[in-house]
């Protein structure tokens, strides 16, 4: 019955469920912010060759290597400075604030200064 | 001796299962134990001290290759052979960068930690390598400057040997691939690392 309806994106989110040690379990969530953009996003990724696609892959390991930070935070902060370095537009990351998933954190980064910032969504 | 072989191939069906070796050509990356070999020593081409000279400046640099780097972080546990690089750049008599101490540490497990580093091989198929002949290849590398971080610079060497009759050569693409992020109205302290973007040909020196 809603096979011909266009789909909103804007819904969907990808959610992810790390355990950092014995007793911490975190969650994360991507979200569709902007459909266009994130079109633009993947047309660009699916265009990219073989050699770009193993350079980003090596790049990302470096980077989370280097980082002093092992925690998810520095995790994050690897993962946003990368889509900002590389324009990725139109997806955000959230953090769970608690196990019931009822409220969240907007993570974001300030590239010029490379500082990780948390904002409670409203 | 039919027991011994036995003994054999158990103990290689035990090592395969551990341990998949794959050619640097394959599309994938960093799949958890598999060791990506230089399968067909392409990376062997480009070790060496290799030196460019124009003027009063010149560029210094060794390339290694460290085999079967085990790759271990939270994230990643693969191995693989990797090209490391150390550089030194001289402009009128000075030297305004020498990194090439850092091959004397012992960074064994720690090939990332290489200011210079990387094993992404191009072939003829590749955009890449769009004018390469059947047997040539480029090597992907990437490139640290420890005295300058630029904001939303990612660079890469690109190197292809280039030898003629009686010289070894090397041909150097130094470039980033993003663009410079800076604050509006803020002038960015560097636009570019120590060493300039640009093309070199180096000479092996040894």
């Amino acid at each position: 019955m809603h096979r011909n309806r266009p789909k909103n994106f804007n819904k969907f989110i990808f959610t992810l469920t790390v355990q950092t040690d014995s007793s911490t379990v975190e969650t994360f969530a991507l979200k569709i912010e902007n459909w266009n953009y994130f079109l633009i996003f993947l047309n660009s990724y699916s265009s990219k060759t073989r050699e770009e696609l193993k350079s980003d892959a090596r790049r990302l390991a470096k980077q989370y290597s280097d980082s002093s930070d092992k925690s998810t935070r520095g995790y994050a902060q690897v993962l946003l400075k990368y889509m900002s370095v590389h324009n990725i537009k139109g997806v955000s990351l959230y953090k769970a604030k608690d196990k019931e998933y009822q409220s969240w954190n907007k993570l974001s980064l300030d590239i010029d200064k490379n500082i990780l910032t948390e904002k409670p969504c409203l | 001796m039919k027991k011994n072989i036995i003994i054999i191939v158990v103990m290689l069906l035990a090592f395969s299962v551990k341990s998949q070796t794959k050619s640097l050509y394959e599309d994938e990356y960093a799949i958890k134990d598999a060791y990506y070999k230089d399968l067909y020593n392409d990376l062997d081409r480009y070790i060496g001290t290799w030196k460019y000279t124009s003027g009063s400046i010149s560029l210094t640099i060794i390339l290694q290759k460290k085999l079967r780097q085990h790759v271990l972080d939270e994230v990643y546990d693969f191995y693989e052979d990797v090209l490391v690089g150390e550089y030194m750049y001289v402009e009128n008599g000075i030297v305004k960068a020498n990194t090439l101490s850092q091959l004397n540490l012992n960074l064994n497990l720690e090939a990332n930690k290489y200011n210079i580093v990387g094993n992404i091989i191009a072939g003829p198929n590749s955009p890449y390598c769009l004018n390469c002949g059947p047997n040539d290849r480029k090597v992907l590398l990437q490139f640290i400057d420890p005295d300058r971080e630029i904001p939303g610079y990612e660079s890469e060497m690109i190197f292809q040997r280039a030898d003629d009759a009686t010289v070894e050569k090397l041909k150097l693409k130094f470039r980033t691939i993003s663009g410079l992020i800076a604050e509006v109205g803020v002038e960015p302290e560097f636009t570019e690392y120590t060493i300039p973007f640009g093309e070199y040909v180096l000479t092996k020196v040894n």
